[in-house]
């Protein structure tokens, strides 16, 4: 560059860059920042007036019931414990995934996982429905078959159906990212434990559960971050009771076409999803980019 | 008042069911329709409709489309709110036909500008509309003088019962009766809520008419009912969110007794004849559903047609076949099949057809108390 | 076998299914040797590893470590430690966290474990690295760390799986001469596994070299290389020129092989005979170059040919000459000798004693084969 002072600067740029780069540009400037800006802007008028105003953020505090609070700390609170089951359920078998089964065993596996989720959110949802529902699959092998219950019970329509689906619906995204860190961890990494004297659980606490950290992390950001935002599920199979943040924001924008208090509502929803983002973070010790590679 | 509104669903009924001598013009808009389908004066273009599941069978639209040569596409809903937000969006654009509540259009309109006014000179053959419903649309879709909406399709809400398991139900109280707990199902929208005030003795349709300003009289109003569907709340299985939902739960025998649509029920019955729609004692819900045409739309050619091609009586009987809908079109009832007839005639004698409780425009303010209600109903406890 | 001995394998086998990676391996090493076992890839020395460590267990036969049977105890009850051929550092954790691990594991008092980490440390020459991860330190220290993280335990046996492998070459060198010292410094008996015949060499007290499963010969390294018992050892541990002939004459301490047009004198053994097939090996150095004319200098073989080649590497100089048949003879001879560099396409008169001529009777046409195929992975 000092070789030359008289390039211009235009010349400097490399315009086949820009060029590629160009509709990722459009799509993140046009089609994710622009109408983001929008609503934003939204959320400091209230519905109707053209005077800057932080109401739509107070009126949390304000309602009578403070429904917004309610809901949203009990949204908040499930899915946490969504992202922790699914933790739990997920990482054995990333475990015998990535470290037991070999060559074709995998692929069978890996098949079985993913085959339900080529169809739709709302056909797995509503395959749930039949296998749940009080004259569903499962009351009939309890009670026909296996003769162990009296009569059918509800099984739909509680907070235990809506974590169930919830867990079953996240499970490849937690599932995968541990899979791809444990399947990077050399098995020789074990044996040299064990060889100095670890036993099961020391291996596992030593070795294998920080190699797993950053899939671990970045499978409980896209669980949580994703049980946060879904409406279809708390929606369906949800009881009477369980009013979730997003059919909140729902109600303000569809039922109430009240757009400002709803872009407010959401502002909310995404500045306490980024927080715990960063909090889960800080608390495994991970940083975003290592998260994101994984 | 009530008088009126009573006058109003008389004269409904007197033509749409009881009475054929209005089918007098059926042969004749045919034979018309028929004329100009054989010029072969074709439209083309896309007509853009958003609209409610059942409201455009397959097979309407395949003759439509086949007749004008419009390429027809559509968009469904579930909730009047999602036609608003829709419009709202795009200032009106997206769409070419909408089919909202004839109770929400005006407020839409007043606030959001996404509408344009109804050019009733193209519309053929008005003559063809049960005329009292008619009127209740132009009157409650007229905003600055302006008529915003035409009548498209028309039902009402009421109690879908399995009379094996319920044979004493009548009232809207019923949904409330301890020994149907856990078999009862219904909406945790304004339907229950309106339900709930009639079964308390309020009239909320009157109420919003004669008195718009009174929001703390309506936030009273609403705050029984909420306190009442609280309590009430042990006997609900669940609020169901579609109608399909609401079959699931009644065809499989899983809830006794819901508040849902008359075309639901009357679906239902053709399943299982012991399952009825029966209208309260206090009075079936009714609403109407209108043409609304989008401040945005392109093609008011096909749309006009759209809409003509729909008040054919021969048309419009298709719709009751299909989803149980029934249609504001003269004559329309010669092309139902008998048991729909049946179903109808039997969910309806006339004293309830006369009492009908048609639901009437609200204003904003009380929209709002309303959510904010609905909401509370959601997060309550059952006791 | 009247001194301590570490590792004892006694009649080993190791089958997988239908194949059998180790056959009736017996060896023992003693206390504070350097023992190598030498072999090509697939050979089964890894698997010999994985048996004394425990991470197998054998079909049959017994391993004894320190004076203990130890067929059953898992890896981490047993006093053998492992260096890893992709060394096995934990990435996440610091130079001083790696080396204590096995402390902790082995719940030993945290002040002790500092001490001991540090002491090692500096036994390796890491001071001051201990807070750095492995990704941070080169190759070489890395090494050390892997050596460190074994050798602080006090175990009875380290078990180094090629660990050199991954080096690249000048450090290899330096780090062969390193581990040596090492081991001579802390006395610890090391099991070192490799296919580097060099390494094994520079290194070892004592070597087994191993092929198709089975320990062919255990020896001191100079005992492998001029004494080889076995045709694949002479011909897998150094250089060699080889020959296929048959006896043609006998004397009383000598014979008389001929190959095609070579025909050469060798040590006569007790069991040749006329007509006999056998394996010869020469090795290069042992190929002298003489004066074309003049008798002053008479090794019982002689021959003539042509300078096809001639190769510097170093302070050693390889020649190949052209002697008739399909391979070249390889002679080498250090430079600065009174020896002058012949050209190539120069005639040479090139001989060699008949005590220098290793044979071994040919049995089987595919020991041939095998052979060609090991010198052939050798370069």
């Amino acid at each position: 560059m000092s070789r030359s002072p008289i390039v211009s600067p235009l010349r400097r740029v490399n315009w086949g860059v820009v060029l590629t780069a160009l509709p990722l540009l459009v799509w993140i400037v046009g089609l994710v920042l622009w109408p983001q800006l929008g609503l934003l802007l939204q959320s400091f008028y209230k519905v109707g007036g053209d005077t800057v105003t932080l109401a739509n953020y107070l009126s949390i505090f304000q309602d009578s019931d403070l429904i917004f609070l309610r809901v949203f700390g009990k949204t908040l609170l499930y899915t946490l414990a969504i992202a922790a089951l699914t933790l739990i359920v997920a990482y054995p078998m990333a475990f015998i995934l990535a470290k037991v089964l070999k060559g074709r065993q995998k692929l069978v596996f890996i098949l079985l996982l993913a085959t339900p989720f080529w169809v739709n959110e709302l056909i797995r949802v509503y395959a749930w429905i039949g296998l749940l529902r009080e004259t569903g699959v499962v009351n009939y092998l309890l009670v026909d078959v296996l003769r162990v219950l009296p009569a059918p019970i509800e099984f739909l329509y509680n907070d235990i159906a809506m974590l169930v689906v919830f867990v079953y619906s996240f499970l490849l995204l937690m599932l995968l990212p541990i899979y791809s860190s444990l399947d990077g961890l050399d098995d020789t990494l074990i044996q040299a434990a064990q060889n100095l004297g670890a036993d099961r659980i020391s291996v596992f606490r030593y070795v294998v559960w920080p190699a797993s950290l950053p899939g671990v992390t970045s499978g409980l950001i896209l669980v949580f971050t994703l049980s946060f935002s879904n409406y279809l599920i708390p929606t369906l199979v949800g009881g009477k009771s369980s009013l979730w943040v997003t059919q909140l924001i729902y109600n303000r924008f569809v039922v109430a076409t009240n757009w400002n208090l709803g872009a407010a509502y959401s502002f909310i929803l995404l500045a306490i999803a980024s927080l715990v983002v960063w909090g889960l973070l800080k608390l495994t010790g991970q940083s975003l980019k290592k998260v994101l590679g994984s | 008042m009530l008088k009126r509104r009573n006058l109003f669903s008389l004269t409904v009924w007197a033509c749409v069911i009881l009475t054929t001598a209005c089918s007098g013009t059926t042969t004749d808009t045919a034979a018309t329709d028929a004329d100009t389908a054989a010029t072969g004066d074709e439209l083309g273009g896309t007509l853009r409709l958003l609209t409610w599941e059942g409201y455009a069978p397959d097979e309407l639209i395949a003759k439509f489309e086949e007749e004008t040569g419009v390429d027809v596409e559509v968009t469904y809903i579930a909730d009047n709110g999602e036609i608003i937000s829709k419009l709202k969006a795009t200032g009106g654009e997206g769409y070419d036909l909408a089919s909202p509540s004839v109770d929400n259009v005006k407020l839409a309109q007043e606030q959001f500008n996404i509408y344009q006014p109804i050019d009733m000179s193209r519309i053929e053959n008005p003559d063809v509309l049960v005329q009292s419903l008619a009127e209740k649309v132009a009157e409650y879709s007229t905003v600055d003088g302006e008529v915003y909406s035409v009548p498209a399709v028309w039902g009402t809400s009421g109690l879908i019962v399995n009379t094996a398991e319920a044979p004493e139900v009548k009232s809207y109280k019923d949904l409330c009766d301890p020994q149907f707990a856990g078999r009862v199902t219904y909406r945790s929208r304004f339907p229950t809520f309106a339900g709930a005030m009639l079964a308390l003795g309020y009239d909320p349709f009157k109420f919003s008419l004669e008195e718009p300003e009174n929001v703390d009289g309506w936030r009273a109003m609403m705050e029984e009912a909420y306190t009442y569907l609280v309590d009430c709340k042990s006997n609900v299985k669940t609020y169901w969110t579609s109608r399909q939902e609401n079959i699931d739960l009644m065809a499989k025998g899983e809830t006794y007794l819901s508040q849902g649509w008359d075309g639901t029920g009357w679906v239902l019955s053709q399943e299982n004849p012991d399952i009825k729609f029966i209208a309260p004692v206090e009075g079936a819900l009714g609403w109407v559903d209108t043409f609304t045409i989008p401040a945005g739309a392109k093609n008011l050619d096909a749309v006009y047609a759209f809409i003509n091609f729909m008040y054919r009586p021969e048309n419009a009987g298709e719709l009751t076949k299909g989803g149980g809908f029934l249609s504001p079109v003269k004559g329309s009832t010669d092309y139902w099949p008998e048991e729909i007839k049946v179903l109808v005639e039997e969910s309806f004698p006339e004293s309830a057809l006369n009492n009908i409780q048609w639901y009437a425009p609200r204003p904003a303010a009380f929209d709002e108390v309303v959510n904010e209600y609905v909401e509370k109903l959601q997060v309550a406890e059952a006791n | 076998m009247t001194d301590a001995v570490d590792v004892e394998l006694r009649d080993i086998t190791k089958a997988f299914g239908d194949f059998t990676a180790v056959r009736d391996v017996s060896f023992a090493v003693p206390r504070g040797t350097f023992f190598s076992i030498l072999g090509p890839s697939g050979c089964g020395k890894t698997t010999l590893l994985n048996l004394i460590s425990g991470f197998q267990e054998p079909t049959a036969g017994e391993v004894w470590i320190a004076g203990q049977r130890v067929n059953g105890v898992p890896p981490n009850r047993r006093k053998v430690n492992m260096v890893f051929q992709r060394l096995a550092l934990f990435p996440l954790m610091t130079v001083f966290d790696n080396v204590a691990f096995g402390l902790r594991m082995a719940k030993v008092p945290q002040a002790q474990v500092r001490s001991r980490v540090m002491a090692m440390l500096e036994t390796v020459g890491l001071t001051g690295m201990e807070r750095r991860l492995p990704s941070q330190l080169s190759g070489g220290q890395q090494q050390r760390v892997a050596i460190a993280r074994c050798l602080v335990l006090e175990p009875a046996v380290v078990l180094l799986d090629e660990p050199l492998s991954a080096l690249d070459l000048k450090l290899r060198e330096h780090m062969k001469l390193q581990l040596k010292h090492l081991q001579r410094e802390v006395g610890t008996t090391f099991v070192y596994i490799t296919h580097d015949q060099s390494e094994a060499m520079v290194m070892s007290d004592r070597i087994a070299v191993m092929n198709e499963g089975q320990v062919l010969q255990v020896g001191a390294p100079d005992e492998i290389y001029s004494l080889p018992c076995h045709p694949f050892v002479a011909s897998f541990v150094g250089e060699s020129n080889t020959f296929q002939g048959t006896v043609v004459e006998l004397s009383e301490d000598s014979a008389i092989v001929k190959d095609g047009a070579v025909q050469m004198q060798l040590s006569r053994t007790p069991d040749m005979a006329v007509g006999q097939s056998y394996l010869q090996f020469l090795r290069p150095e042992n190929v002298r170059l003489l004066p074309l004319d003049g008798d002053r200098d008479r090794p019982e073989n002689q021959v003539r040919g042509r300078v096809q080649s001639v190769i510097f590497d170093g302070a050693i100089v390889r020649c190949l000459v052209n002697i008739g048949r399909d391979r070249p003879l390889t002679t080498l001879f250090t430079r600065g000798t009174t020896q002058a560099v012949p050209y190539v396409g120069e005639t040479v008169r090139l001989g060699w004693r008949a005590a220098d001529v290793i044979a071994f009777p040919a049995q089987h046409r595919d020991q041939m084969m095998q052979l060609q195929k090991a010198q052939f992975a050798e370069v």
